[in-house]
């Protein structure tokens, strides 16, 4: 159950949709981390996003963070995430904390942070098998 | 309150009622022998139902009258351009995607068999997205944040061809309260 940092490549339309670059196989999905929430295929300064595909996945635009969520993120992998997505560091220790960080507690100007849940207060994180539960604290401006 | 439609009038082009369709010149959806589809093939054709629904946390549901149509429910449509989360039944056997300012993305492959009377269920609630074929979950939950907002919900035909769609259902979802202060345990 492997878990990937890609991009997206498409033109953005129904003929040509964005998926991300690579990817094969018939069941997979992603958490979409482009700046701009996908209004242009590109991402309007970041195009990133993490990857869960049921099968290993084989093209070097693909770097592997984890094969499971409790998996540790390696030094590779965590330069990638710095490039990637133009973060100054990446404090997480497991790709599970990783997911948290990165969905709660966007750097500014960068993707959306999740929304909680009405019925329970939580804000879920949801990528592959990975379920994650979590209180969002609202920032204050 | 929910919203539904069963398309069983006369003919509309471009589908009026609660209904209004966006998607540009050409791109209309139509109401054709007590169904909709895309007026013309090769754009997508949108509509959102005009009332709002009461949260931005809810579902919409249709229809497929034929296998693997290229078109499905929309929920948290924006009014103003083509910004929402639909599923689609054809794309890459079957897919939830989003389309921001009418940039279409694929989020994640679903796939399922589609036939014709098989209902489409697309759920959002918070930043959660969840797809289901007549009652039953397609995959796991998926997480975008891109579309925090927006009350509205409706269908998209995405035009490779002329796809009917019946049945339509919009509701918010059923929330029942946060319980805030201590947890009580009873004793038996």
């Amino acid at each position: 159950m492997p878990f990937y940092l890609g991009q997206w490549t498409g033109a953005g339309t129904r003929r040509d949709p964005c998926v991300p670059q690579g990817v094969k196989g018939t069941d997979w999905s992603v958490i979409d981390l482009r700046a701009d929430g996908g209004a242009t295929p590109a991402g309007g300064g970041v195009n990133a996003l993490l990857l869960h595909a049921d099968t290993p996945q084989t093209d070097p635009s693909l770097v592997l963070l984890a094969d499971a969520e409790t998996d540790v993120l390696t030094v590779a992998g965590k330069l990638a995430l710095t490039t990637k997505l133009g973060l100054a560091s990446v404090t997480a220790l497991t790709f599970r904390d990783l997911l948290v960080d990165l969905m709660t507690n966007p750097p500014a100007e960068k993707w959306k942070p999740v929304l909680s849940k009405p019925n329970t207060g939580l804000a879920e994180i949801n990528l592959g098998p990975v379920k994650i539960a979590t209180v969002v604290v609202a920032s204050v401006s | 309150m929910a919203f539904s439609d069963n398309f069983n009038r006369a003919n509309e082009n471009p589908l009026a009622g609660n209904w209004t369709t966006v998607g540009g010149a050409g791109a209309n959806m139509q109401l054709l022998s007590n169904q909709v589809r895309a007026a013309v093939t090769g754009n997508h054709s949108c509509a959102y139902w005009n009332t709002d629904l009461g949260s931005a946390d809810h579902f919409a549901e249709i229809r497929y009258t034929a296998a693997a149509e290229d078109a499905g429910p929309t929920v948290r449509n924006l009014k103003t351009d083509v910004t929402l989360y639909t599923y689609n039944a054809l794309d890459t056997g079957g897919a939830i995607a989003k389309l921001i300012a009418g940039t279409y993305t694929n989020l994640a492959v679903r796939a399922a068999t589609w036939a014709a009377g098989d209902l489409c269920r697309l759920i959002v609630n918070g930043s959660t997205l969840q797809a289901k074929k007549n009652g039953v979950q397609i995959g796991a939950d998926l997480t975008d944040s891109s579309i925090p907002g927006n009350l509205a919900a409706g269908l998209c035909d995405f035009g490779s061809a002329f796809n009917d769609i019946d049945d339509f259902l919009a509701d918010v979802l059923v929330q029942p309260p946060v319980r805030g202060g201590l947890l009580t345990m009873g004793v038996g």
